[in-house]
């Protein structure tokens, strides 16, 4: 679906017992909200992310919902507190059932 | 050959020397008024283009592949092509000098058209005529592409000799030149103290890239461990775009070096004394980066092409059709690159980059050769793509991205997308949109 | 004269519509926009928002604190305006955010993303950029483990552009 891959940045990825890790991320996609019109005044039709989870290993920590009013190439930015160390597992899906996927390793100092 | 038709040759005959015929032509060539050089060659339509940078050198190129039999001559006053892109991370030696400099005679022989080194002095758009400092060149169709001025005079009005002092003491170095030499020379012997950084008011040349240039700088300050503040005095209420990019590494990788001043719309410049008032405060400072108002190149001024705003006084930028990229009053003259005009109530101007003016050169090249051909001239649109350093370890960058479109109401609507995560993949992204971009017009 | 220095000779422009430059085969998005005409409409008042709101406090009256919600007086790109928004006091196993929405009170739909949280992820911190249609107020909710619901209310102005939705 999309030949970039997602942006991933970390704030830190060896913290600290307790410490709160920033992470932002962003994925290419269209968001297309099913109310544009084409140059014939067509619909265009709607193609929107509608999905993102992050767990560290198995467990999930956040889910997002975005709907029309989330940007195109949708940003995300969340911190969670490092209570073990695990791999950071990130996925994001679409209308079409379409799935980005992206992990960082988490290793507690 | 050159024929110099009305070569005036008074000064040694006065002087009473007889010299023979093989002798005076050995003579530096005098240049006069009525000098014309570079005679037609081929049959086809004469293009000139007035400067060789980001948008001349692909309008030229492209201008020759779309129409072989044309007699395409760029001119360009520096004897070497200079990138602007990538310029800042030079400053920092994440590419070195060769990757900005290139010669520019490879890609003339390489695509076909002939290169004259020579400024452009002015122009007889009646007679269609390009007036140069080797003589005079005419044409069928010009090409502008001149880049920008700086504008001291809306700092220091008459007043030449405190532009010239800022100029050669605090250099901008927003134009293909050696004023990027001195400004790396410059922060590579900045021993401590505070730094000043004038933004242009909107519309400039790169609106991202004085961020970058702030934040290399200060990594160079942060590695090596020297005193340095730099003060950015912007004139808009924010920073943008990349604005949440910039503000996150502004705050997290210099919160001690870098200060963003919102709101500072200058109000005078006094480089003697090294004081800056603004809107937003005076600022002293022990060295500076006095980015003054930008404007469309001098030659659109001299080809009498710049706008006028309700009270008839000057946008200073091209007046222009925004689809045909043709001058409003002169439709055999095109305006390429950051000289163009305003395109749309809704967003103002293209943003002036290297990637906005080789996509309009490219477009002007075939609807040029739609023209001469008789075919219709099907009007588009460029689209941006500016990738920006903010660290130089790692090296992480973030970009923005423009895309454009037609609206039925017949205008052109921006959507502007920023990338503000910074990661080291942009920064090798960038270096392929670069690649990219040099082997389109450079041999 | 010859024929071909007669640019105009025969010529007709067109204006049919919409052309994308060969170059934007862009790298980041690779959908570029084609158009920007839209039959999406504005809320006409917040009517639907207080409706959406009231559904997420399922009857407890929310109250204003304990969220920080960071978004510009001006959003100078309506296609991406940046909103960052926090619950700011301490969580712990005890108490935590279960659930959080952002409401544009006058986009077209006007629930813009709903976050849930377990109680593993310490924390309920969030950035996000909304497209936001016109000028409105933007409200941010958080209905916490222990029952509260915080919220946290702010007018942005819009410029004129376009938002892409
Ligand atoms: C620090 C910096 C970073 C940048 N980074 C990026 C980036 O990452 N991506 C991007 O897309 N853009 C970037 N840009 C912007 C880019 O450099 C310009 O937008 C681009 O060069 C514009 O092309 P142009 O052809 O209009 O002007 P230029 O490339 O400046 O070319 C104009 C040419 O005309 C010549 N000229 C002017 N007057 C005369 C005359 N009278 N006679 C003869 N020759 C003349 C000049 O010498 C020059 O070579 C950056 C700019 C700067 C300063």
């Amino acid at each position: 679906m999309t030949t970039t891959p997602p942006r991933i940045w970390m704030s830190n990825e060896t913290p600290q017992q307790g410490e709160i890790v920033r992470v932002r991320t962003q994925v290419a996609h269209v968001m297309e909200s099913g109310f544009r019109l084409d140059a014939a005044g067509q619909i265009m039709p709607r193609q929107m992310m509608t999905r993102f989870e992050a767990r560290l290993d198995d467990a999930l920590l956040l889910t997002w919902l975005p709907e029309i009013g989330i940007a195109q190439n949708p940003y995300l930015e969340f911190t969670f507190k490092a209570q073990a160390s695990g791999l950071l597992r990130l996925l994001w899906v679409d209308d079409s059932g379409t799935e980005i996927r992206a992990e960082r390793q988490v290793t507690l100092a | 050959m050159i024929t110099r038709r009305n070569l005036l040759i008074s000064a040694p005959v006065a002087a009473g020397l007889l010299l023979p015929g093989a002798q005076l032509l050995a003579a530096p060539g005098l240049v006069t008024g009525e000098t014309r050089i570079m005679p037609r060659q081929g049959k086809g339509p004469r293009v000139v283009i007035c400067g060789g940078g980001w948008g001349g050198m692909t309008a030229a190129r492209h201008v020759k592949e779309q129409i072989p039999d044309a007699d395409v001559i760029l001119i360009e006053r520096n004897p070497v092509f200079w990138s602007c892109p990538m310029s800042n991370k030079w400053l920092i030696d994440v590419v070195d000098t060769d990757f900005l400099l290139h010669d520019m005679l490879a890609p003339a022989r390489a695509y076909g058209y002939r290169l004259l080194n020579a400024e452009v002095t002015g122009f007889e758009r009646d007679k269609k005529l390009v007036r140069t400092s080797q003589g005079g060149i005419d044409y069928d169709y010009l090409i502008l592409s001149g880049g920008i001025r700086n504008a001291y005079d809306a700092w220091f009005g008459e007043d030449q000799a405190s532009a010239e002092y800022t100029r050669q003491h605090f250099p901008s170095a927003y134009i293909p030149n050696a004023e990027h030499v001195a400004l790396k020379r410059k922060m590579q012997e900045f021993k401590g103290g505070t730094i000043v950084m004038t933004l242009p008011p909107p519309p400039h040349r790169c609106p991202p890239s004085p961020y970058e240039r702030a934040c290399v700088m200060a990594w160079h300050f942060k590695t090596n461990k020297i005193p340095a503040k730099i003060i950015i005095l912007d004139p808009k209420p924010k920073i943008g775009p990349i604005g949440e990019g910039y503000r996150a590494a502004f705050e997290e990788l210099y919160p001690d070096i870098i200060t963003h001043v919102p709101n500072a719309k200058i109000k005078e410049v006094d480089p003697y004394n090294k004081r800056i008032m603004t809107e937003a405060g005076d600022f002293d400072f022990d060295d500076a980066v006095l980015m003054p108002p930008h404007q469309a190149a001098d030659m659109v001024w001299w080809a009498d092409l710049i706008g006028k705003d309700a009270e008839g006084r000057p946008t200073g930028w091209a007046d222009m059709d925004a689809r045909m990229y043709t001058a409003n009053s002169d439709e055999n003259v095109f305006i390429v690159g950051d000289s163009m005009g305003m395109i749309s109530d809704q967003f103002g101007h293209y943003p002036k980059s290297g990637h906005v003016a080789n996509a309009i050169a490219h477009i002007v090249a075939r609807n040029l050769a739609q023209r001469v051909s008789g075919q219709e001239v099907v009007p588009e649109l460029p689209d941006n793509l500016c990738y920006m350093l903010v660290n130089g370890d790692p090296r992480e960058a973030i970009a923005v991205q423009f895309t454009y479109a037609l609206a039925q109401d017949g205008k052109v609507h921006q959507t502007q997308i920023d990338i503000d995560v910074r990661t080291p993949d942009l920064l090798a992204e960038d270096f392929v949109w670069i690649e990219g971009k040099f082997n389109d017009f450079l041999a | 004269m010859t024929s071909w220095l007669d640019p105009f000779a025969g010529l007709v422009l067109s204006r049919r519509g919409v052309l994308l430059g060969a170059a934007a085969s862009a790298a980041l998005l690779p959908w570029a926009a084609v158009a920007q005409d839209t039959t999406a409409k504005p809320q006409p008042d917040t009517a639907e928002a207080d409706r959406i709101a009231a559904e997420f406090a399922g009857g407890t009256a929310p109250v204003a604190s304990g969220i920080g919600l960071d978004l510009p007086v001006l959003g100078d790109n309506p296609a991406a305006v940046p909103l960052r928004a926090k619950v700011t006091e301490p969580l712990s196993e005890a108490v935590w955010c279960e659930e959080m929405i952002v409401i544009a009170e006058l986009n077209p739909q006007p629930l813009a993303c709903r976050f849930s949280f377990t109680p593993d992820i310490g924390s309920a911190e969030i950035g996000i950029r909304l497209r936001l249609i016109q000028t409105m107020p933007v409200r941010v909710m958080a209905r916490m483990s222990d029952g509260r619901i915080l919220m946290a209310r702010q007018d942005i102005t819009v410029t004129a552009g376009g938002c892409g939705m």
